[in-house]
C-alpha cells in the first residue's frame, strides 16, 4: 500500500510524524496518544489518579478523545457538556449533545449536561444579539458563557481539577494572535496547566503537544463517533485563519507549529515575561456581587454583567 | 481514469491513474496539516497510493471558534 511503515512493527503507518520523524501502524499510534497523554500530565502535574477530574465535552474530536484517553488511563474523569443551543438550520448543539451522551453511554461514564437556555433562558446566540456583542459571531460571549458556567459547574461538584481538549494547533493559534498584537498580558496567561485561585479549580490541557490532525486520527482509529460539522458560528472566525497560516509554515518547516509554542513555553520558564502585573492583578480579584466567581471588575463579572445587558 | 474524493458532500475529481495521497493534495490545494484520508474505513499516510475508481474521504480536522 504504501512505503511508510510503522517503526515499532513494520506494519502499514497510518500515521506520520514529521516533525517527531516518527511513523506508527493504528495500534502503535494509539498507545503512542495515550502514553504522550500519561507524559505531560506528570511532567506538568496536572492532576493524580487519586483527583477528580471533569473534561469539558463538546462532542469534537478533541474533548472526546481525551476523555476516552483519560478513562483508557483509569482516571476518574466526568464529563460535562453544555448545550449552547446553537441551531442555525444544522441541529448542531442537539447533533454535538448527542454525540457526547452517546460516548458517555458507551464507556458507562458519567455525563453532566447543563442546557443554557433552560438555565439562563436564552440560547448563547440570544446572548449575543441582545447585548450586541458579536451579533455574527457570538465566539466571545460563548467563551465567557463557557468558563462561567464550568466554574460553576465543577464547584457544585466538588471536582479539583478541570481538563479541556486544547490541541498544539489551539494555543499556537492563541499564541500567534496574542504575538501578533503584543498582547504580553494575555500571552503571560497561556500554559498548559493553571492553577487553582479563589475557589476555582485547576485548569489543564493535557493534550496540548498534539497536533490537530493527531488528535482528529487518534479519535478516528478508535472508532469513536464525533461532531465532524464545524460550529456555524467559528467558520471564518479568526482563529480558524491563523490556524491556516500556520499550517503554512508546517507544509514548509516540519515542526514548525510545535517550536512556535515549545519555544514560547521555555521562554515563559526563563523569566521572559515579567509576572509580577499578573500576580498583583490575582492578589486583587473581586468577587462578584450576583454569583460570587472571581472577577477583576468592581461590582458584576463579565458573564453576570452580559445577562443584566441582556435584561434590558 | 477518475480518483474521487469526498469532503464535507462535495466530490472532488483527480484524473490520474494512481497517486499518492501527498499529490493528490497538492493537486487539490489542499493542506496535508488540515485533513486525513480515509480509504476503506482505514487511515491513510501521505506515501500511500490510490488509483482510478478509487473513493477517498478527507476528513477536515480543523475546529474552533473564539475570534
Amino acid at each position: 500500500m504504501s512505503y511508510i511503515r510503522c517503526h515499532k512493527c513494520d506494519q502499514h503507518a497510518a500515521m506520520r510524524m514529521k516533525h517527531h520523524r516518527l511513523n506508527l501502524c493504528a495500534e502503535h499510534y494509539i498507545e503512542y496518544i495515550q502514553k504522550q497523554t500519561l507524559r505531560s500530565i506528570k511532567k506538568y502535574r496536572m492532576f493524580t489518579h487519586s483527583e477528580r477530574v471533569l473534561v469539558a465535552v463538546s462532542g469534537g474530536k478533541d474533548s472526546l478523545a481525551l476523555w476516552d484517553v483519560l478513562l483508557t488511563l483509569g482516571y476518574q474523569a466526568d464529563g460535562f457538556y453544555i448545550d449552547l443551543g446553537i441551531d442555525e438550520g444544522l441541529g448542531y448543539s442537539s447533533k454535538s449533545r448527542m454525540m457526547a451522551e452517546q460516548f458517555a453511554q458507551s464507556k458507562g461514564a458519567r455525563l453532566t449536561v447543563i442546557d443554557f437556555a433552560g438555565e439562563y433562558g436564552l440560547t448563547i446566540g440570544e446572548l449575543a444579539k441582545r447585548t450586541r456583542r458579536g451579533t455574527d459571531k457570538p465566539c466571545s460571549v460563548c467563551g465567557i458563557a463557557k468558563r462561567h458556567t464550568m466554574n460553576a459547574v465543577t464547584q457544585r461538584g466538588d471536582y479539583d481539577v478541570i481538563a479541556t481538549g486544547h490541541n498544539l494547533d489551539d494555543e499556537a493559534a492563541v499564541l500567534f494572535s496574542n504575538t501578533l498584537r503584543w498582547d504580553t498580558d494575555m500571552m503571560m496567561r497561556q500554559s498548559p496547566v493553571l492553577e487553582a485561585h479563589h475557589g476555582m479549580p485547576r485548569k489543564v490541557k493535557p493534550f496540548f503537544r498534539f497536533y490537530e490532525r493527531e488528535t482528529a486520527a487518534y479519535a478516528l482509529l478508535r472508532g469513536i463517533d464525533y461532531i465532524q460539522d464545524e460550529c456555524p458560528f467559528a467558520e471564518g472566525s479568526r482563529t480558524i485563519e491563523l490556524k491556516h497560516l500556520l499550517n503554512q509554515l508546517e507544509d514548509q518547516s516540519a515542526g514548525s507549529k510545535l517550536n512556535f509554542y515549545m519555544n514560547y513555553l521555555k521562554a515563559q520558564e526563563q523569566k521572559f515575561f515579567n509576572r509580577d502585573k499578573d500576580e498583583a492583578t490575582r492578589a486583587n480579584l473581586n468577587r462578584c456581587l450576583q454569583c460570587g466567581q472571581p472577577t477583576t471588575a468592581e461590582g458584576l463579572c463579565g458573564f453576570c454583567r452580559l445577562l443584566a445587558q441582556s435584561q434590558r | 481514469m477518475t480518483i474521487e474524493f469526498h469532503l464535507k458532500g462535495k466530490i472532488l475529481k483527480v484524473e490520474e491513474k494512481s497517486i499518492s495521497i501527498r499529490d493528490a493534495m497538492q493537486a487539490l490545494q489542499l493542506s496535508p496539516q488540515a485533513y486525513l484520508a480515509v480509504k476503506d474505513g482505514v487511515l491513510l499516510n501521505e506515501g500511500d497510493v490510490v488509483r482510478a475508481g478509487e473513493v477517498v474521504r478527507l476528513v477536515a480536522v480543523i475546529s474552533g471558534g473564539s475570534g
